[in-house]
C-alpha cells in the first residue's frame, strides 16, 4: 500500500514535469507576451527592451533551465501583470474554484445517484424513461450556453439571483447549477446501467433466498458492487470540471476561480502565472486520481495495492 | 396425483410460469404438480431448458416479475398457500425455513463481502444472534460442511476460494438456520467429478445429520439414483412421470424417461448418447399442441399429436402423463 503510493507520487512529479514542459514550449515557441503588453504603437527599442527584462531574450535552453531550477523551489517568479510571485496568486484563487466544484459535484451526486439506482431496480418505467433522456440531454449541453440561458431566465428576467461575482446564495446557486449538470448526467447514466448489471448478478437472488428485505439487496449488496463504477465516473468528472469546465462557467459568472484566472492569463500571455496556475490544477487532479485509485480498495476486495 | 397430500410439506398444484420476451411467451413452467413429503429427497429430472429452476424460484416466491409471471397454480408449504402470503411473511420463510442452493457457486456468493458477512447475514436475521456469537455459529458451520482451517477462511473474500469451496460455503449459508425444506438446484452441475463425489457425500451425511426434507434437483440420473427417494421428470415445463426411484430405474412408463434411461446405459458402454432420444426440446414459444413430447416420441400416433395427456396412475405413488402407460 504505502509502496504504491510511492510509485504514484513519483508517476505524478513526472506528470507534473511533462505537462509544465508542455506548457513552457506551447508558450514560448507560439506565444509573443510583448506584442500584448505594449502598445501597437511601441518602437522597436522598447520593445526589445521590455523583452530583455522578462529574460526572453535569452537562448530557449537557458530560459528552460532556469524555469527548471524555480519550479523545483516551487518558485514559478513574479507574475508579469501584478508584480507579485505567480505562485501565490494562483493558489489564491483556489478556494473559490474549490467551492463552487465542491458544491455542484455534491449536488450531481445526491440527486444523481438515488436517481440511477431507482432507475435501475424499475428498468422502463416512467422514472427510467425520464431519468434515461434528462440524463443525455445533460450530458449533451455545453455547459456556458445553459450558463448564458440560466443568467437571461434567472438573473435578467426574474431577478432571483445575481447575474455574476462572488458572495452569497444569490451568486453561487447559477455557477453551482450550471456546473453540476454534466456530472449529473454522466453518473446518473453509469449509476444506472452498472446498478442494472447488479441486480441481474445470480448474488441477488441469493440475498434475497436468504430473506433479506429489498432495501437491504440494493443498497448494501447491489450497491457495493456498482460502486467503483460510479467512483471512477465520479473521479474522472471532478478532473475534468476542475481542469476545464470551471473555466467556461467561471467566465459566464465572473467567478474568481483559477478557471478563470487561466483564461485571463492566457490572453495576456502571463507565462509565470500561467505556469503556476497550470501547475497547481495538475497537482490537484493527480491528488484525486490517486484519491480515486485507493478507494477502489474499500468497495472491491480483490483490489490489493 | 392427490395421495396423501396431508403428509407433504411441500404442494405444488398445477403451477404455470410464464415470461414475456421479445421472442414472445416462453411458457418455462406449464402445469407442474410436485408433492414432497416430510423428510424424503425428491429429485426433479429433466433437460437443460426443462423449467426446473423456474419452478424452484417460483417455490420461494423467487421469480422476477416482469419478465416473469404467475399464470396459475398454488404452491403450499406445510399446509399454508405461499402465493397469498404478505411479502413479510415470505421473506420470513426465507432462508429460515426454506433455503435454497444455487446452480452456480461461482457466481452466488455477493465477490464483496467475506464468508462470515454473508453467513452470519441469514443467521442474525432469523435467529436474533449477534456480533461474535453470530460468527462463531457460521465457523461452525464452515466446519460442518469440512472447510479446513474456518477460522481463517471466515474472514476470506469468495475470489479466495475454489469452486468446490464457495458451494461447501453456500450449503452452510443455506443449513445455518435449520430450514425444514432444502431446495438444492443442481448443486454439482458446475464442479469436476472429484468434487462433485465430495458434495453429494456431505449433503448425504448433512441429511442424516440435520433430517432436511431436500428437493433435489439435477439432470444427471446418476446424481438422483444415489441421493433420492423419489423422483419427478420433467419434460418442456411439465411434469411427466412420477415415481420411486427404483421404479423408476426398473420400469419407467414415459418414453421419455426411458429414453433417458438408455441414455445412461449407453454411455456407460462408450456409444454415442444423441440417438437415443431423436431431436431437441421444443422451443419454449412454441410448444407443439398435443402430446409435449411427441415429435420426438416413437410411439406417437394421432391421438398424442392432438390431445393433450393427464396425469394417470400406474402404481402405488407411481404417475405418468401418457396415452399409453402401460406399454
Ligand atoms: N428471467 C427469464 N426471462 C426469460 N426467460 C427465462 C427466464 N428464466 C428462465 N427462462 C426460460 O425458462 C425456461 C426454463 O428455464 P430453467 O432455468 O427453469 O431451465 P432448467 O430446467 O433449470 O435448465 P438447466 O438444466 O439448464 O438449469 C428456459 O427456456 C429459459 O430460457
Ligand atoms: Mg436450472
Amino acid at each position: 500500500m504505502l509502496r504504491y503510493v510511492f510509485t504514484r507520487l513519483i508517476y505524478t512529479v513526472v506528470v507534473i514535469l511533462g505537462v509544465s514542459l508542455l506548457v513552457f514550449v506551447i508558450t514560448h515557441v507560439i506565444g509573443n507576451p510583448v506584442n500584448v503588453m505594449l502598445p501597437l504603437q511601441a518602437s522597436e527599442e522598447e520593445r526589445a527592451q521590455l523583452k530583455h527584462q522578462l529574460g526572453l531574450d535569452k537562448p530557449l535552453s537557458t530560459q528552460l533551465k532556469e524555469f527548471l531550477a524555480g519550479m523545483v523551489r516551487l518558485d514559478f517568479g513574479k507574475s508579469w501583470w501584478q508584480q507579485e510571485p505567480a505562485l501565490q496568486l494562483a493558489l489564491r484563487r483556489v478556494p473559490a474554484t474549490f467551492q463552487l466544484v465542491i458544491m455542484a459535484f455534491t449536488v450531481a451526486a445526491l440527486i444523481s445517484i438515488p436517481l440511477g439506482i431507482i432507475a435501475a431496480y424499475r428498468p422502463g418505467s416512467i422514472i427510467d424513461r425520464f431519468l434515461t433522456t434528462t440524463s443525455l440531454v445533460g450530458v449533451c449541453l455545453p455547459s456556458f450556453w445553459v450558463g448564458l440561458l440560466l443568467v437571461i431566465t434567472f438573473a435578467v428576467k426574474l431577478g432571483w439571483f445575481a447575474t455574476s461575482g462572488y458572495g452569497t446564495y444569490r451568486h453561487i446557486v447559477l455557477p453551482v447549477v450550471t456546473l453540476a449538470i454534466l456530472p449529473a448526467g454522466h453518473m446518473a447514466q453509469i449509476m444506472r446501467f452498472s446498478m442494472l448489471d447488479q441486480l441481474n448478478q445470480q448474488y441477488v437472488t441469493t440475498a434475497r433466498a436468504k430473506g433479506l428485505d429489498e432495501a437491504t439487496v440494493v443498497f448494501k449488496h447491489a450497491l457495493k458492487n456498482a460502486a467503483t463504477a460510479v467512483l471512477t465516473m465520479g473521479g474522472m468528472d471532478l478532473g475534468r470540471m476542475l481542469a476545464g469546465e470551471t473555466a467556461a462557467v467561471e467566465m459566464v459568472y465572473a467567478w474568481p476561480g483559477f478557471g478563470s484566472l487561466i483564461l485571463e492569463t492566457i490572453a495576456r500571455q502571463d507565462f509565470p502565472l500561467l505556469q503556476a496556475s497550470v501547475f497547481v490544477v495538475a497537482v490537484i487532479i493527480c491528488l484525486i486520481n490517486l484519491a480515486v485509485d485507493l478507494s477502489y480498495g474499500l468497495f472491491d476486495p480483490r483490489i490489493r495495492y | 396425483m392427490s395421495d396423501r397430500k396431508d403428509s407433504a410439506i411441500l404442494s405444488v398444484r398445477g403451477l404455470k410460469v410464464h415470461f414475456d420476451t421479445s421472442q414472445g411467451v416462453v411458457r418455462a413452467v406449464d402445469g407442474v404438480d410436485l408433492h414432497v413429503k416430510t423428510g424424503e429427497t425428491m429429485a426433479v429430472l429433466g433437460e437443460s431448458g426443462s423449467g426446473k429452476s423456474v419452478m424452484a424460484l417460483a417455490i420461494m416466491r423467487l421469480v422476477p416479475i416482469p419478465p416473469g409471471r404467475i399464470v396459475a397454480g398454488e404452491v403450499h408449504f406445510e399446509g399454508r398457500n405461499v402465493f397469498q402470503m404478505g411479502a413479510n411473511e415470505v421473506r420470513r420463510l426465507r432462508g429460515s425455513t426454506i433455503a435454497m442452493i444455487f446452480q452456480e457457486p461461482m457466481s452466488s456468493l455477493n465477490p464483496a463481502f467475506t464468508v462470515g458477512e454473508q453467513i452470519t447475514e441469514a443467521i442474525v436475521l432469523h435467529q436474533g444472534i449477534k456480533g461474535k456469537e453470530a460468527l462463531d455459529k457460521a465457523i461452525e458451520m464452515l466446519k460442518l460442511v469440512k472447510i479446513p482451517s474456518p477460522e481463517k477462511r471466515v474472514h476470506e473474500y469468495p475470489h479466495q476460494l475454489s469452486g468446490g469451496m464457495k458451494q461447501r460455503v453456500m450449503i452452510a449459508m443455506a443449513l445455518s438456520c435449520r430450514p425444514k425444506l432444502l431446495i438444492a438446484d443442481e448443486p454439482t452441475a458446475s464442479l469436476d467429478v472429484t468434487i462433485q463425489a465430495q458434495i453429494l457425500e456431505l449433503m448425504k451425511e448433512l441429511r442424516r445429520q440435520v433430517g432436511t426434507t431436500t428437493l433435489l434437483i439435477t439432470h444427471s440420473l446418476g446424481v438422483a439414483a444415489e441421493m433420492a427417494d423419489r423422483a419427478t421428470v420433467m419434460y418442456a415445463g411439465q411434469v411427466v412421470e412420477v415415481a420411486p426411484i427404483r421404479d423408476l430405474f426398473h420400469d419407467a412408463r414415459h418414453p421419455y424417461t426411458k429414453g433417458l434411461l438408455k441414455s445412461v446405459v449407453n454411455m456407460k458402454e462408450g456409444t454415442r448418447r444423441l440417438d437415443v432420444i431423436p431431436g431437441a426440446p421444443p422451443n419454449p414459444t412454441r410448444l407443439p399442441e398435443g402430446c409435449r413430447f411427441h415429435p420426438r416420441c416413437a410411439k406417437a400416433d394421432k391421438r398424442c399429436c392432438t390431445e393433450e395427456p393427464n396425469y394417470v396412475s400406474v402404481g402405488e405413488g407411481r404417475w405418468v402423463r401418457c396415452w399409453y402407460p402401460e406399454t
